[in-house]
């Protein structure tokens, strides 16, 4: 078998303009899904009977399903929906034209990121000694300032290695986004290939290209979690 | 007729069936160092949380600078002016794990008084070098010894200048031979007249600092008095019994004859 180095060159380089989607896609989700994964946290730790159900209830929906599925169902419904939405309004804003599915990919992944987030925010949360609480307000900080300056500071270093695997995973997973039509690094490197069927070539560089942006990836977070997670012992 | 700063009426509390607090009540004057003794269970450490609102009572009243508050539902804004007023000393210390010593005792300035950054730096620096930890000011909690800890625990609430401070056990958590150092350094907030209740079981300290002691068993005040009065002639056989286990029969038995 021979590889064909000359396209397989070419290709690398043409790959790499699909990882600002895959980047985006995944940075998006992970901000979008931070506040209201934090939010569902809280939640559960404060007893919320109602909030937790529906939390609980969430997160193992998310969970127990496959996430092709999730994508293929949330791609064939939102649509429509949101049609059907403009119409009642009175609006003849075209959804099926107007919108980029690279929104309905964002609307996916951030959907399956606030789940898995708010049980790493939990168990974070959680691995902070309730006596900090306590000692800020006792010398007079709010519950709010005492989240704000004490809690959540030593959580985030807590979950780092968790959020570092779901960015990692979210990277990997948005490369389904191209079920979504979204013009991904995965779907550069396919659509590249099927021009004249170099395939192996192709994929060999979509897989570099995964290696090298992950391993970027996880060494940020180490760096960081080192950096913000100095007043740990030493 | 000395003026209370802090008279407390009427506490009561209970965890599911078992009743822990049973109509307790206390005054104290300013300048008081009040040393609350009691076998473990007694509900001296749940009494000392509920003035500070870390629990809630069932029952009870707090007169506090003249304002009057209810232990059991004191609205939030109530409860900020008691913890204002009020600073607490934990047996597990509870410093901040993600702020220096220096930003330990600053931040009850800074957020929650709104003291500017420079005053309250001065002011954390002033509270250090009272519990002799100002060479200290940069380290983190991790790199602190338990006593070290402890005096910077004690610094984060004499910061905030309350009208009274409570200590809960500060030195039980700690290794015997770094109790000391924290003793001393609240013998010298006695001296300066800082205002204490302190839950404790170091007799010493509790018979040469305290003004007055208290002895608490099954949510009652068994006993109180003077230093003398208590350790020296206990009225109440469950006081003395309790002196005899913890002292030990010997010394226990020389300070009640003499």
């Amino acid at each position: 078998m021979e590889l064909d180095y000359a396209f397989m060159a070419d290709t690398f380089i043409k790959v790499w303009s699909g990882a600002g989607a895959t980047l985006e896609l995944t940075a998006l989700s992970l901000l979008l899904a931070a506040p209201l994964a934090f939010y569902m946290a809280m939640l559960r730790i404060k007893g919320h009977v109602f909030g937790s159900c529906v939390t609980k209830a969430y997160i193992s929906f998310v969970r127990g399903t496959p996430i092709v599925l999730q994508i293929l169902l949330l791609y064939s419904l939102l649509p429509s929906f949101l049609n059907v939405l403009f119409r009642a309004v009175g609006s003849d804003f075209n959804v099926f034209d107007r919108v980029d599915p690279f929104w309905y990919a964002v609307a996916v992944f951030t959907l399956n990121t606030v789940a898995l987030l708010a049980e790493v925010f939990r168990s974070a949360l959680l691995s902070i000694s309730p006596g900090q609480l306590e000692a800020g307000v006792s010398i007079g900080l709010s519950e709010l300032q005492t989240y704000r300056h004490i809690i959540i500071p030593q959580a985030i270093v807590v979950a780092m290695p968790s959020i570092c695997n779901i960015t990692v995973n979210l990277i990997k997973g948005t490369s389904l986004a191209f079920l979504m039509t979204v013009k991904d690094i995965t779907a550069i490197g396919k659509i590249a290939a099927s021009y004249g069927y170099n395939y192996i070539e192709a994929y060999l560089d979509v897989f570099f290209v995964y290696i090298i942006i992950c391993t970027v990836i996880q060494l940020a977070y180490r760096f960081a979690e080192q950096h913000i997670g100095a007043f740990r012992a030493v | 007729m000395i003026s209370m700063i802090m008279s407390i009426k009427g506490v009561r509390k209970h965890f599911g069936a078992n009743e822990v607090l049973k109509d307790v009540h206390m005054d104290i004057a300013k300048g008081d160092v009040i040393v609350i003794l009691g076998p473990s269970g007694s509900g001296k450490t749940t009494f000392l949380r509920c003035l500070n609102f870390l629990e809630q009572a069932d029952e009870g009243q707090m007169e506090l600078d003249g304002d009057i508050f209810s232990l059991r539902r004191a609205s939030k804004k109530e409860i900020a002016v008691v913890r204002r007023k009020t600073a607490f000393v934990f047996q597990g210390y509870n410093l901040f794990s993600n702020k220096t010593a220096l930003e330990n005792v600053m931040l009850g300035l800074v957020v929650g008084r709104g003291i500017k950054e420079q005053e309250a730096e001065a002011r954390a620096k002033q509270a250090l070098e009272k519990v002799g930890m100002l060479d200290r000011a940069d380290y983190y909690p991790s790199q602190l010894s338990g006593g070290q800890q402890q005096r910077v625990g004690i610094a984060r609430a004499v910061a905030v200048r309350p009208d009274v401070i409570l200590f809960d056990e500060p030195t039980s958590a700690l290794d015997p031979e770094l109790v000391g150092e924290v003793l001393q350094v609240m013998r010298n907030l006695a001296k300066d007249g800082t205002t204490m209740i302190v839950v404790t079981h170091e007799m010493k300290f509790a018979r040469d600092v305290a003004s007055h002691v208290i002895f608490m068993a099954d949510g009652l005040i068994v006993e109180e008095g003077t230093a003398e009065d208590i350790f020296t002639h206990p009225q109440q056989e469950r006081t003395r019994r309790f002196l005899r286990r913890i002292l030990g029969e010997n010394e226990a038995e020389q300070t009640m004859m003499a």
